[in-house]
């Protein structure tokens, strides 16, 4: 096999291999995004200097855009609840806990899930700065 | 030299907006492009107005060179006062309008704001016309005493030079007063004079013989430039009220006195036409804006409580209870999906006097489905919805609030099944955010800027539920009306409205 097909045979895999990732969204990736809208929509409402700079109606359409996916994602993952639980345990870390909630209420219906202590805005700003400005993010352009 | 008194620039302050929202003031001095070749005594450059030659000359028009200088000194105080008022006013106004920006940024702007805003463009164009003048006549004093500082054979020579000798000291005195900001800026235009006056010199050949340079006072670090807007800022605010404020009030009174006589006479002719303003405002079925409700027209101080996708056996419960305790009333968009599996919750929302809507069969993504899908989301949503409810739903709401474009099939299936499609203008962001305390707080901060409209809350959740009961504590506090959604539509267009 030359050094062409080599390429050739690469570059079809990696693109078969990326292209799940392209369709699908991580429950944690849509998480972290659900938090750092509502940080835009704090800020926005405070006054203060915001990241990606929304008008708060475009953060209501945004989020509602974003909860679509979530609502997808989470239906994909309604025979594998306990990857979601298994997200619980480290959400305290990047203020994702309130999307699982909501996703796990999802597909068992009627059930509430309470597992977490409440946020504070300063607490979700805390978990912002520590990611990546979410208003470059991939995420964030599949949403707008 | 007036060229750097274009429109755009002066002082740091916002004046592309204002250029921009004002156009540029009409300032009556003309370029400066034509090479200046004339003899020193008059080199003065063309753009030197009449006005501030005559001012020069009765400065001057003083028997010694003392008295001279003393007078051209007194004037140039006088105006540089004048210049720090009309620059603490423009600081005042510009923190004023950054406000306002900032909530049309947000799309909030209540008609209160809009009337403020008209009234700070005003008065700002006439402090902002008194600034330029006076700054002009600053620099046009300076100008023709530094050509005569410049000409030993010049009339007012010994008084001219020094008073320019002197100037430096001025504007470090002026600093000295607080407004640094100002003075920095001021610095820098003269400056512009004496390289104007420099370059008119050499070109008609003429030797120079004192031309300062205010580089230092000017030329500072970025942090120095900080430093002297936040001192500016402290001196505008420490400012007193002075003959000018109470001019342009004056001014201000008279304007709008004005206007609103000739807005009645509009509407009167208007009137006459037999056509009625609030016709903008009329709402039915249809697939435009006349069948989209935001809640934005809604009367001042007017609410109208949303909740989507129940029926939830404990949580729409929950809102039920604490609406009845607020004496407030709801509005439920529910999912047909959900109304079936729970028929009760529709009876109990009646006897609370709740009124009930429809949400789509199963909260589809819209836009997304096939016509045979959006038959069962739309169509069978509306024929099931009766079935329980006992009556057709007027008032529909697109999941994800996605129904396409203005006019698009999802907008006509609704119309055409006799419904509004109806928006919101607070969102509560309750479905991602599990602390109510801080959807409370989003959402009262919503309500100050919005001041009417249409809340989004969903009774699916608990965190819902405790953040309603703050919500309506909150409403209550505030004297603010909370009406039924159709009861409100039905003012709004004149004529009533109604739905299960």
């Amino acid at each position: 096999m030359d050094h062409r097909k080599i390429f050739l045979a690469l570059a079809i895999t990696f693109t078969f291999l990326s292209l799940p990732a392209q369709a699908g969204w991580k429950l944690q990736e849509l998480a972290r995004g659900a938090n750092a809208l509502l940080v835009e929509m704090d800020l926005l409402l405070a006054h203060k200097k915001t990241g990606c700079k929304l008008d708060a109606a475009s953060v209501s359409q945004l989020s509602q855009n974003l909860r679509m996916l979530v609502d997808s994602r989470a239906t994909e993952l309604k025979d594998s609840k306990e990857q979601i639980v298994s997200l619980l345990k480290t959400c305290k870390k990047d203020c994702t806990c309130d999307t699982y909630e909501y996703a796990l209420e999802k597909i068992t219906e009627s059930e509430t899930f309470s597992t977490t202590n409440k946020l504070s805005a300063e607490q979700r700003q805390t978990c912002v700065k520590k990611l990546p400005p979410f208003c470059q993010s991939r995420l964030f352009k599949a949403i707008k | 030299m007036k060229k750097l008194i274009k429109c755009g620039a002066a002082v740091g302050l916002s004046v592309v907006m204002l250029g921009s929202l004002y156009g540029c003031i009409n300032v009556n001095y003309k370029s400066d492009t034509s090479a200046v070749t004339r003899e020193p005594q008059q080199v003065v450059s063309e753009d030197v107005s009449k006005k501030a030659e005559a001012t020069f000359k009765n400065l001057m028009n003083k028997p010694s060179d003392d008295e001279r200088s003393q007078a051209v000194a007194v004037f140039l105080d006088r105006q540089r006062d004048f210049y720090f008022i009309a620059h603490g006013m423009l600081n005042e106004f510009d923190a004023e309008l950054d406000r306002l920006v900032a909530l049309q940024k947000l799309r909030i702007l209540t008609a209160a704001d809009l009337e403020k805003f008209e009234q700070l463009s005003f008065q700002m164009r006439i402090a902002w016309e008194f600034f330029e003048r006076n700054l002009h006549e600053m620099l046009d004093i300076y100008e023709l005493a530094l050509y005569q500082a410049n000409d030993k054979t010049a009339e007012y020579h010994n008084a001219s030079s020094y008073v320019v000798d002197n100037v430096r000291g001025w504007l470090k005195e002026g600093a000295l007063k607080g407004n640094s900001s100002a003075i920095i800026s001021l610095a820098q235009k003269l400056d512009d004079v004496n390289r104007e006056v420099r370059a008119a010199m050499q070109a008609a050949g003429k030797k120079v013989i004192l031309i300062p340079s205010y580089k230092t006072i000017y030329a500072v670090s970025a942090e120095a430039l900080k430093t002297a807007h936040a001192q500016s800022l402290k001196f505008s605010q420490a400012r007193k009220q002075t003959l000018l404020d109470s001019f342009i009030g004056k001014e201000w009174l008279q304007h709008k006195k004005q206007r609103d006589l000739e807005m009645a006479q509009e509407l009167k002719n208007w009137n006459d036409t037999g056509r009625k303003p609030q016709a903008i405002d009329t709402l039915y079925p249809d697939a435009g804006g006349p069948g989209h409700v935001t809640g934005n027209r809604f009367p001042e101080n007017t609410w109208a409580i949303t909740l989507d996708d129940g029926p939830h056996p404990t949580h729409t419960e929950g809102m039920y209870q604490v609406l009845n305790n607020a004496k407030m009333s709801g509005t439920f968009f529910w999912q047909t999906k959900n109304l079936k599996l729970y028929p009760n919750m529709s009876a109990r929302a009646k006897s609370f006097g709740f009124n009930r809507a429809n949400h789509s069969y199963t909260h589809a993504n819209l836009p997304k489905q096939s016509q045979a899908s959006l038959n069962h989301e739309i169509n069978d949503a509306f024929d099931d919805f009766e079935k329980v409810v006992g009556a057709q739903p007027t008032l529909f709401r697109c999941p994800y609030g996605a129904c396409g474009s203005m006019g698009s099939n999802i907008r006509q299936m609704i119309a055409a099944r006799n419904a509004l499609h109806i928006a919101w203008n607070v969102d509560t962001l309750d479905w991602q955010d599990k602390n109510p305390q801080s959807i409370f707080e989003r959402t009262r901060k919503q309500i100050d800027i919005r001041k009417r409209g249409i809340i989004l809350l969903h009774d699916i959740h608990p965190q819902s539920v405790v953040a309603l009961k703050l919500i309506t504590d909150y409403l209550r506090q505030q004297a603010y009306a909370v009406k039924p959604l159709p009861e409100i539509i039905g003012a709004v267009r004149e004529k009533s409205f109604g739905s299960p």
